[in-house]
């Protein structure tokens, strides 16, 4: 027994003598020297970092065998044993890098993605709101990036050679029907929600994922903020008008609460800027906001959305059928009146659970109404009842749709970044339209007066598959049911990445996808097909710090469009192929950020009342954008503009009678430069943001179109027409942005107790 | 006989843990010689974590390696040059912050998941400034609520406003009272002991010295 301790203390002795020098290298798979990796001797705390060639080198007293350990943050740790005599050690070490979400490519083709939180987007929300000339529109903002056309003059986003009903917008993953505010033809739509409620906006402009559909072009997918930071009291005054709003955030932070009230009216305005076109009610728009949000676990969260809106807006324009048009004072009057009335409710839940899955529901709910007057009117404002005259009949116009609609979708996330996604969608949609002769209030005569509903279901699976972090894949699939055209599609999606190195990558995207036609149509036919596209894209960016460069190529192919000549019928089709470019730097000049972005289409269609397969009148072949932002911190003072060009677009010049002429006419150029300028003060506690913005300051003339008489009036074999351009050539805003930060002022005062 | 192994055993028993603590404590002030030598620099303070890290892997039941882990990985997520790397590290350093519960200074770890948060802010101000911000001034409040004579909290609150625009309720005049504050309660206290957390000091007295510029 006492040899053993004797023994024991020997060792002791033995082992704090001798020193051995471990060092090597460490290398990744592709023989890239790895710089502070952290390599120890398991048990002690020897060990060194790899130094900026690789190398590492330390001493240890340790004896014997031991282990040698190399961690590294994104690579799978390595483990050697060793040998420690005294003899210098020599260990090189190879590391596999894990599939890690900060490394692996993301899939790029088609979308781009505003973000704070996400890695790789190529916008920040606050851009959307600080692009000049989107005045606060989401949709204005979007018609910076390609793909997208200057349709200025209609409703909706035109995305690659597409309308504007085949792009949707989705809130919080369920559909957004009225996502336009109510408008008047020719002058264009902006969207109905504040992009301040956003946290992240994707624009897809094709081949987006399985979880979406009804959209035949494109792709709007918006997220509301979660909970406010703090609690906040809005003010706005400005040319257009007025409004406010209250954010409360809980106590334990838990729940929030928010409501706002806008109030919009152009009278004052116009009444200072005259316009082309004259309003006998400016557009007036009241609008009530209300969200309440609360977490429901650790991880869950509830959020509740809600917005009513009533706006009325009635204009009268020249009539260009009838016989004084040369003669102004006497011209007869196109009137054109609406009173649209909205409400939109979303509810969404998100919770994690046990073995990485997560949930997500959404439910939202709308009601939209519009009741649209149509009058031509003689020089005493008599109503004028005959349409071989006039061109146009007297009349009232009722529509309402009513939508209610969920979504359930699992996720499940697997190993390395893999996961496995799947779910539901119910909708169920009500719409009517009545219209009738405007002629004699007691002796309506109802032209039409149809009602159509539909259940809608949908399931749908897709898969992230992550083989490197360099190659990656995403393989979906969507079926969909509609009771009233009571047929199932079956639509396939799929794209992949390839990561070339670290800043330059290539995506491609390839997918199947159905829209119910319009419900324009389907009230008049409902034994109506899907119309369908396929879309092909190719994609190469390049994003090295600061800066990003955005190639795309893409085909569609459009078939089962509605055509409504000689009578309503899937037999239209078309395609559209196209290059675009997208750049954003804000290295290079320093202080100053800006991106270009370039298209070119070409696109045919035979759809609509179209003769024959020509290129769409919303589609320009050549359209480019520059947004430039400056932004002085020093002085809290910022400059952004941006300048829009179109080639000219094609219009239906139905004095040219030959139908190999058809929509051969096109409209000038379109040029438009926008300019805004913020000064943000503090002003008595008040955050405050004054913003000045001016469209078109250079006066550039636009034309969007042509509008013809019906009928010859002169007999010079020649219809009149007139020129679809903007109400006014200038936009001026001016306006100042209130916020108190309830919260923030009591931090302050704590802070200094 | 027994007796004499079983005395003999327990001396060694209590000689060896003693030898233990003693290299532990060696172990980690030079660790923290090292970490106030790093100055500045990414690569050095990256050594310096992971130089703790070992430490760390070998004692497990001591919270302070984990500590001076992710102290020296914020440090270093502060000093890089490269943005895109900040989030990256900074991960690193909340997954460890978020494992110590129940230390014997929690105020100290809750600072830290302050700083954390704070000099995520750095990725891009302007957007970012207002959600992180508030976020780690959530932190220094619950770490007040424990300790409100951690001077470190009145350090990072007088950065937070010193860094933040006048015009957002921020500013040289704001953050002095705070700097001064946490200024005050450096002079005034002395760590439990020499591992403990004692930071700031050096920092908050140039930061002073730039206020009243």
């Amino acid at each position: 027994m006492k040899r053993v301790l004797f023994f024991l203390f020997i060792g002791i002795a033995f082992v704090s003598k001798a020193q051995t020098k471990i060092s090597g290298t460490v290398t990744d798979t592709k023989g890239e020297t790895l710089i502070g990796v952290n390599i120890s001797l398991v048990g002690t705390y020897d060990g060194a970092s790899s130094k900026e060639n690789g190398e590492f080198s330390f001493d240890t007293f340790t004896k014997d065998s031991a282990t040698l350990k190399a961690t590294y943050t994104g690579y799978s740790t390595q483990e050697k044993r060793v040998k420690l005599n005294g003899e210098p050690v020599v260990v090189n070490f190879v590391l596999k890098e894990k599939i890690n979400e900060i490394k692996a490519v993301v899939i790029s083709a088609g979308a781009f993605e505003a973000s704070d939180e996400k890695k790789g987007t190529v916008l920040k929300p606050l851009d959307i709101v600080t692009t000049a000339g989107s005045n606060g529109d989401n949709y204005g903002a979007l018609k910076t990036l390609p793909g997208t056309q200057q349709t200025n003059d209609r409703e909706g986003l035109f995305v690659r050679g597409g309308t504007g009903a085949e792009t949707q917008t989705f809130i919080d993953g369920t559909w957004v029907k009225n996502a336009f505010s109510a408008s008047i033809p020719d002058l264009g739509a902006r969207g109905r929600f504040n992009p301040f409620i956003f946290k992240g906006t994707v624009f897809s402009a094709g081949g987006y994922s399985a979880l979406y559909g009804q959209a035949l072009s494109s792709a709007v997918i918006l997220e509301t903020i979660d909970l406010p930071d703090r609690s906040a009291a809005n003010f706005n005054l400005s040319s257009v008008g007025i409004g406010g709003s209250i954010q409360k955030l809980s106590k334990n932070k838990n729940e929030s609460f928010g409501i706002g009230y806008n109030f919009v009216n152009l009278t004052p305005y116009f009444a200072l800027i005259k316009q082309n076109i004259k309003y006998k009610t400016a557009p007036s728009v009241h609008q009530i906001d209300l969200n309440y949000r609360v977490k429901t676990s650790k991880t869950g969260i509830l959020k509740f959305y809600g917005y009513l809106n009533s706006t009325h807006i009635d204009i009268q324009r020249d009539n260009v059928d009838s016989k004084d048009y040369n003669n102004s004072t006497k011209a007869y009057q196109d009137e054109y009146g609406i009173q649209n009335k909205n409400v939109y409710g979303n509810l969404a839940y998100k919770e994690y659970f046990k073995h990485d899955w997560k949930l997500n529901i959404g439910v939202s709910a709308s009601y939209n109404h519009d009741n649209i007057d149509t009058k031509v009117l003689d020089a005493n404002n008599n109503i004028v009842n005959d349409s071989n005259f006039t061109g146009r009949n007297s009349l009232n116009i009722v529509n309402h749709n009513s939508l209610l609609t969920s979504k359930i979708v699992l996720d499940k996330s697997l190993n390395n970044l893999n996961a496995i996604r799947f779910g539901v969608e119910y909708i169920y949609g009500a719409d009517g339209n009545k219209v009738e002769l405007n002629a004699n209030p007691s002796y309506p005569v109802v032209y039409r007066d149809n009602a159509i509903n539909d259940h809608y279901a949908a399931a749908f699976a897709e898969s992230d598959i992550y083989i490197t972090n360099e190659i990656a894949g995403k393989i979906g699939v969507r079926a969909e049911y509609s009771s009233l055209l009571n047929k199932i599609n079956i639509a396939p999606r799929a794209s992949a990445a390839y990561k070339l190195n670290k800043a330059g990558q290539f995506s491609v995207a390839y997918g199947m996808f159905y829209q119910k036609p319009e419900n324009t149509y389907l009230l008049q036919n409902s034994k109506l097909a899907y119309m369908k596209a396929d879309h092909y894209i190719l994609n190469y960016q390049y994003q090295p710090k600061d800066r990003l460069l955005r190639l795309e190529g893409y085909y569609k192919k459009y078939s089962n469009l509605i055509k409504t000549v000689p009578s309503i019928s899937n037999s239209g089709d078309g395609y559209a192929k196209g290059i675009e470019l997208f750049y954003r730097d804000k290295k290079t000049i320093k202080g100053i950020d800006f991106w270009i972005s370039y298209s070119y289409i070409d696109s045919k269609r035979d759809f609509s009342n179209y003769l024959r397969l020509v290129q769409p009148d919303f589609v320009a072949n050549h359209v480019g954008s520059l947004v430039v932002k400056k932004f002085w911190t020093k002085y809290m003072f910022g400059i952004n503009g941006t300048y829009t060009y179109s080639s000219g677009r094609p219009y239906s010049n139905p004095n040219l009678t030959d139908a190999s002429k058809f929509m051969s006419d096109r409209t000038m150029d379109f040029h438009n430069f926008s300019v805004s300028v913020n000064y943000l003060k503090t002003i008595k506690k008040a955050f405050t943001v004054f913003v000045l913005s001016v469209n078109n300051p250079f006066g550039f003339k636009q034309v969007y179109g042509y509008n013809y008489a019906s009928k010859d009036l002169n007999g010079d074999g020649q219809l009149f027409s007139k020129a679809i351009t903007p109400a006014a050539k200038q936009f001026i805003f001016i306006g100042m942005f209130m916020s108190w930060g309830i919260d923030r002022t009591q931090e302050a005062i704590d802070g200094n107790l | 006989m027994k007796k004499i192994i079983l005395s003999l055993s327990l001396f060694l028993m209590a000689f060896v843990s003693n030898a233990q603590s003693e290299a532990y404590t060696n172990g980690m002030k030079g660790m923290i010689l090292k970490l106030n030598a790093a100055a500045g620099s990414d690569a050095a303070y990256q050594d310096a974590a992971n130089g703790f890290k070992r430490i760390a892997e070998v004692d497990q039941q001591q919270w302070l390696p984990n500590y001076y882990t992710a102290y020296s990985l914020i440090l270093q997520a502060l000093s890089t040059k490269d943005k895109t790397k900040i989030d990256g590290i900074l991960d690193q350093a909340d997954r460890i912050l978020n494992g110590l519960n129940n230390t014997t200074a929690d105020d100290e770890v809750l600072v830290l998941k302050a700083f954390s948060k704070s000099t995520r802010i750095g990725v891009d101000p302007m957007a970012r400034g207002m959600k992180f911000g508030s976020e780690s001034s959530k932190f220094l409040q619950q770490a007040k609520a424990i300790n409100d004579r951690n001077p470190r909290i009145y350090f990072l609150e007088g950065q937070s406003a010193f860094y933040t625009p006048e015009q957002f309720g921020g500013g040289k005049k704001i953050a002095q009272p705070l700097y001064q504050k946490a200024l005050e309660l450096y002079e005034n206290s002395t760590p439990s002991n020499e591992l403990m957390p004692n930071w700031g000091k050096e920092v908050t007295t140039k930061m002073m010295a730039a206020c009243a510029q």
